[in-house]
């Protein structure tokens, strides 16, 4: 083909792309504000990437358990021996808050009071953690057809908090992480001696937590514990996010942040739980 | 010099399941390797390569298939990642493959060069992801750079041992 043909056919080509992506991204802009999912999104992570994903992680899996366990055989033994022993512990403390939960029920019914369930969760296992560079997301396989919305609180196997769902296919969803630079969550300083609880606004920083806003006055310390708030109407609250680790004063000395180091251990997780 | 047994277009779907490929490994291996925030970006090593290899208009295509799938498990900026992905696709087929013959130079000299097309675009394209934030853009966008350039070679190297790309050269003179 002539030098010319071959330029013109670049041309035309990448003018085809180009469109295309205009066209691809007002449908994907268009779903998202009607709160639906984007078809050709749902096409390629469910039927290209998710099942992909997941033959690499149930490889990874097989390969930890059969391989790389007989690598770890006395470190095993010796965890095996701690763990029965803190099960033993256990054990009898269970016993213990089990006749103390039954007396509580018990009186509780006594006073009326309403029962509080405990939120249901959802196990979903990690397919892909940071897949984009410069944002702090995660994918999971699980998705519209297990109930998964649109904002739904997804939380470590610890407790902790990792973030909210950012986008959702039928089949998977995509978190955005506390720690990215887009995330923010109201959240409260654990009190001491029964004091109003310090309140402020974790943001991430794209490699930890920053808890802002806080007043001059807050009894804020390295080692609080940091919780959300529930006060921004999303996440509920008590939900623990981290420790804090060193207090700045701002310039002005009117408010005061803080440094949080996450509870979620974000660059090992393999399950985490979405609330429902 | 030895010439592909594979038509264009089964090299365009080796390089189509590559990239299906790298963007697995991507959610699984490169956090692992983070270095002060910064990872490699083994989808766009494996698209400037591909996609140079290629060649105009199946760069093109390459492209916009790297762009639709980073964009649909980002969940973020998806129209700013899908066009600065087929830009650079079309950016990497377009470097002429007669005039960067296989050498030790030409795999980091490529990644280099498309990655920093793809992420100015990006940065152009979605201010919002790294305006308030341009220090840690900054030093994350560089160790990526650093890190595609040298993670090329293995790429590339793979790329022209499944012989994608017109003729197999030596690149690494391997066989002289």
């Amino acid at each position: 083909m002539p030098r010319s043909g071959r330029n013109n056919q670049r041309g035309i080509a990448l003018l085809t792309a180009l469109l295309l992506c205009g066209a691809l991204n007002a449908i994907h802009h268009q779903r998202q504000r009607r709160s639906l999912p984007d078809p050709v999104t749902g096409v390629v992570r469910d039927a290209a990437l998710i099942p992909a994903q997941t033959v690499t992680v149930q490889i990874a899996q097989w390969w930890r358990l059969h391989v790389s366990s007989l690598f770890a055989g006395p470190q095993l033994a010796q965890r095996n021996r701690i763990l029965n022993q803190q099960v033993l512990a256990l054990s009898g403390e269970n016993k213990q808050l089990l006749e103390a939960q039954q007396e509580n029920n018990r009186l509780r019914a006594l006073l009326d009071f309403e029962q509080k369930s405990p939120r249901p969760l959802l196990a979903a296992e990690v397919t892909a953690l940071k897949p984009i560079p410069h944002s702090e997301t995660l994918t999971l396989n699980r998705g519209l057809s297990s109930g998964v919305k649109l904002r739904t609180i997804v939380i470590a196997p610890n407790g902790a908090l990792i973030g909210q769902v950012l986008d959702v296919t039928p089949r998977s969803c995509t978190v955005l992480m506390m720690t990215d630079i887009g995330s923010s969550v109201g959240a409260q300083v654990r009190a001491r001696n029964n004091a109003k609880p310090p309140i402020g606004v974790c943001q991430g920083t794209g490699d930890s937590i920053h808890l802002t806003y806080l007043k001059s006055e807050d009894d804020v310390r390295p080692g609080d514990l940091v919780t959300t708030s529930g006060l921004g109407g999303v996440f509920p609250s008590d939900i623990p996010i981290g420790t804090v680790v060193s207090v700045q004063n701002d310039a002005t000395r009117s408010i005061k942040t803080a440094v949080v180091r996450p509870n979620a251990y974000f660059d090992s997780l393999e399950e985490a739980f979405l609330i429902r | 010099m030895i010439d592909s047994k594979m038509t264009p277009g089964i090299q365009t779907v080796v390089v189509v399941f590559c990239l299906l490929f790298a963007h697995v490994l991507q959610g699984r291996v490169a956090h692992a390797i983070e270095f002060r925030g910064a990872h490699p970006d083994l989808p766009l090593i494996v698209l400037a390569c591909g996609a140079t290899l290629l060649g105009g208009a199946r760069g093109t295509a390459v492209g916009l298939w790297s762009g639709l799938l980073t964009a649909s498990i980002a969940g973020v900026n998806y129209g700013s990642l899908l066009a600065s992905r087929t830009i650079a696709g079309a950016f990497a087929g377009n470097l002429q493959r007669s005039m960067l013959r296989d050498s030790i130079i030409v795999p980091p000299l490529i990644v280099f060069s498309t990655t920093v097309v793809a992420e100015f675009i990006y940065a152009v394209m979605a201010p919002n992801a790294w305006l308030h934030h341009w220090r840690l853009w900054m030093r994350q966008t560089g160790g990526e750079v650093a890190y595609n350039m040298v993670l090329s070679y293995p790429i590339y190297f793979l790329l022209r041992r499944i012989r994608i790309g017109h003729k197999v050269e030596d690149p690494f003179a391997l066989h002289s």
